[in-house]
């Protein structure tokens, strides 16, 4: 489904992946582990489409097509999501409009017809009640003096309101309560589909007792420098990175 | 009969003078001809007028007045049922009854300008040039529901205008102006409102002129014990305007609520001046500007706050921003303090940036194209200028200018 071969992206001048290799196919959950600074986030970010992200060399296609010459928010029509690591609060813009604007433009760009703002307040009512945000949150300016799980159950919502065909969770667990983390590995789990692909960057194992990933990948030095099955996680978690990072 | 004239007027500066001189002027008008004959037109070698030089952009070349009622389309303040007062070119008219609590009168000339406006020198160009003042009377204790609405239409040539507000004790009243122009004129105008104590006057203020006018409006305010001013502005600019404020707040406990914002684009430039005299104890000013600056478009903000010996527990607070939606914009910032109490509690903040990048990159990558993610940011900036406000038909319409502006660019 997902397919990176030999991905070099440069961050203000500095080379950060330097020949980045993976592929999940359709119906899959891939992880991706590697210490602070590896490139994690400058994956998530360029395959979202940040324009600062200057790619060098390789590929990234999604089912075939060529991700790297669309523009982020035809990205995000196609189906391209990304859980932001840290994500941006917005002042000045309500949550709920933001939200129906987002979901609407990638309708209309994708030809489909526009969400009634009747059928949309039930739905973002409902995705709420399951991320576990109060109206009263999705009432106020997008994000603005959230608390950082709440920030990443808006992430949440999203994903579950979007239905994205290709998910990219950066660090999603990260601050989560345990009950959180019960959530998003729900919402996860009921978005599994055999048409839909998951990356899922994390630092630990638990996140990875909710969603069961079917490949392991460590990232390190802007490289995957190891792939395996779950059992890479578990060892990983007792051991750490060095062996890896030296063997590369 | 002038004397010690300007020592190098303009043509445009010669030919008000002869115009002046050609009318009957009483007494008050006659020394302000001489005010005015002394200093000219404000230019950019006074510091008050450094950044918007009135001289520099007057030229005998203004299109000949002409109705320009065909080519501005209806108030966009239409639908809130206001009782409105329209200026074409100079002339007031206005039909009905006015809302019970206010009367509205033509007065010949009018009396001699207010305290605050008297030393200004485009204040005493717009007195000795007008015929008629319009004095609003509001009733002590009459509480307006009805907003006026004074609809200033410029279609050419030089037009002067003078407005004064009497607001008795413990009243409330909403007064809107508008400022609208076509094709090269130049549009002065002076209103001056005395509010008494426990009075409290909501001014509403919408600037859009043409790429070719020439527009300065000075407010002046008396505000008396415990009353309130609040004032929310948005200016799309013209060739050159200037929007001043002068309020002093003269009662214990008056406040002053100043809002503005500017979305300019093109070559348009926008100067919103003011300055708060705090001359009592315990006044409370707030104030908040906005610019949001395309193209080569020029955003000014000149605010003081004066706090005078006696003004202890003076609360003022003042902010500017300004965000810059392309690298040929510029924004010129003067916030000033100048305080002789010692017991106060005074600040000011001002800043300039773009957009940023980490929020636009967000919101596209939730669908929305870069210009969709740039009108979204640049609306919630200009839009905290108009949080809140008291009359909410009156937020939504500035609020529906700027998503048009955003949208249409004008
Ligand atoms: N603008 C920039 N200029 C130079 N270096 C940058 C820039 N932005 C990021 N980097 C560097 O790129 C490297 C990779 O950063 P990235 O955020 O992708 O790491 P990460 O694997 O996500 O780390 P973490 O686990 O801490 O989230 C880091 O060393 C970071 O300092
Ligand atoms: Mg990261």
């Amino acid at each position: 489904m997902l397919k990176i071969e030999d991905l070099h992206v440069a961050v203000g001048g500095h080379e950060i992946l330097k020949g980045l290799s993976l592929e999940v196919p359709a119906g899959e959950v891939h992880a991706v582990m590697g210490p602070n600074g590896s490139g994690k986030s400058t994956l998530s970010f360029t395959l979202a489409g940040r324009e600062d992200y200057e790619v060098t060399a390789g590929d990234v296609t999604l089912e075939g097509e060529n991700l790297l010459q669309l523009a982020a928010n035809e990205r995000a029509a196609k189906g391209v999501f990304l859980s932001f690591q840290n994500p941006m609060e917005i002042p000045g813009v309500a949550t709920m409009n933001f939200i129906r604007t987002a979901l609407n433009a990638q309708r209309k760009t994708r030809g489909e017809e526009e969400v009634s703002a009747a059928d949309f307040l039930k739905l973002i009512r409902e995705k709420g009640k399951l991320v576990g945000l109060s109206d009263e949150k999705l009432k106020r300016p997008f994000n603005v003096g959230f608390s950082g799980g709440e920030k990443k159950r808006m992430e949440m919502l999203q994903l579950a309101l979007f239905q994205p065909r290709f998910v990219i969770m950066d660090e999603t667990d990260s601050g989560l309560d345990i009950d959180a983390l019960k959530m998003v590995g729900e919402v996860v789990n009921s978005l599994r589909a055999p048409d839909r692909g998951f990356l899922v960057i994390t630092h630990y194992q638990r996140l990875l007792d909710y969603i069961k990933p079917d490949r392991v990948h460590i990232l390190a030095a802007g490289r995957i420098v190891k792939s395996g099955g779950p059992e890479l996680a578990a060892e990983l978690e007792k051991s750490g990175y060095d062996q890896f990072i030296k063997a590369a | 009969m002038a004397k010690a004239l300007l020592l190098n007027p303009t043509a445009f500066e010669a030919g008000l003078v002869a115009a002046a001189r050609a009318r009957a002027l009483s007494p008050a008008q006659s020394a302000a001809l001489e005010a005015f004959s002394k200093t000219g037109l404000p230019h950019r070698r006074i510091e008050a007028w450094k950044w918007t030089d009135i001289r520099a952009n007057l030229r005998d070349d203004l299109s000949s007045a002409s109705a320009a009622n065909d080519v501005i389309a209806p108030s966009i303040f239409g639908g809130l049922g206001a009782f409105e007062i329209t200026i074409m070119n100079g002339a007031a008219e206005w039909s009905g009854e006015a809302p019970a609590g206010v009367t509205i009168s033509c007065t010949p000339q009018g009396g001699p300008l207010s305290e605050l406006a008297s030393n200004h020198p485009l204040a005493n160009l717009a007195f000795l040039n007008t015929d008629e003042t319009i004095a609003i009377n509001v009733a002590e204790g009459a509480s307006v529901e009805k907003p006026l609405l004074i609809r200033r239409i410029a279609g050419g040539g030089a037009i002067h205008q003078r407005v004064t507000v009497k607001v008795g004790a413990c009243s409330k009243v909403t007064i809107i102006e508008s400022f609208d122009g076509v094709g090269r004129y130049f549009s002065n105008s002076v209103t001056e409102f005395s509010i008494e104590s426990g009075a409290s006057v909501e001014r509403l203020v919408l600037q859009n002129g043409s790429d070719d006018g020439v527009e300065t409006a000075l407010c002046a305010v008396a505000a008396e014990t415990m009353s309130k001013f609040h004032q929310t502005a948005l200016l799309l600019g013209a060739r050159i305007v200037r929007i001043e404020s002068r309020i002093a707040l003269g009662g214990e406990d008056a406040q002053a609520d100043l809002r503005s914002a500017s979305m300019l684009c093109g070559m348009r430039h926008a100067d919103v001046t003011s300055q708060i005299d705090h001359r009592a104890k315990g006044c409370t000013t707030r104030q908040l500007h906005k610019s949001a600056l395309k193209d080569k478009a020029d955003g000014v903000f000149q605010g003081k706050f004066l706090v005078a010996r006696g003004a202890q527990k003076t609360d003022a607070r003042m902010s500017v921003n300004a965000l810059l939606l392309s690298d040929f914009a510029e924004a010129r910032h003067k916030p000033e303090l100048e305080i002789y109490a010692d017991d106060v509690e005074c600040a000011h903040g001002s800043t300039v940036g773009a957009l940023d990048d980490a929020a636009l990159f967000y919101i596209k990558s939730r669908g929305l194209d870069d210009a969709a993610a740039r009108a979204l940011l640049t609306e919630a900036f200009l839009g905290e200028a108009f949080d809140a406000m008291p009359h909410p038909a009156i937020e939504r319409t500035f609020r529906t200018r700027i998503a048009r502006w955003l949208e249409a660019g004008k």
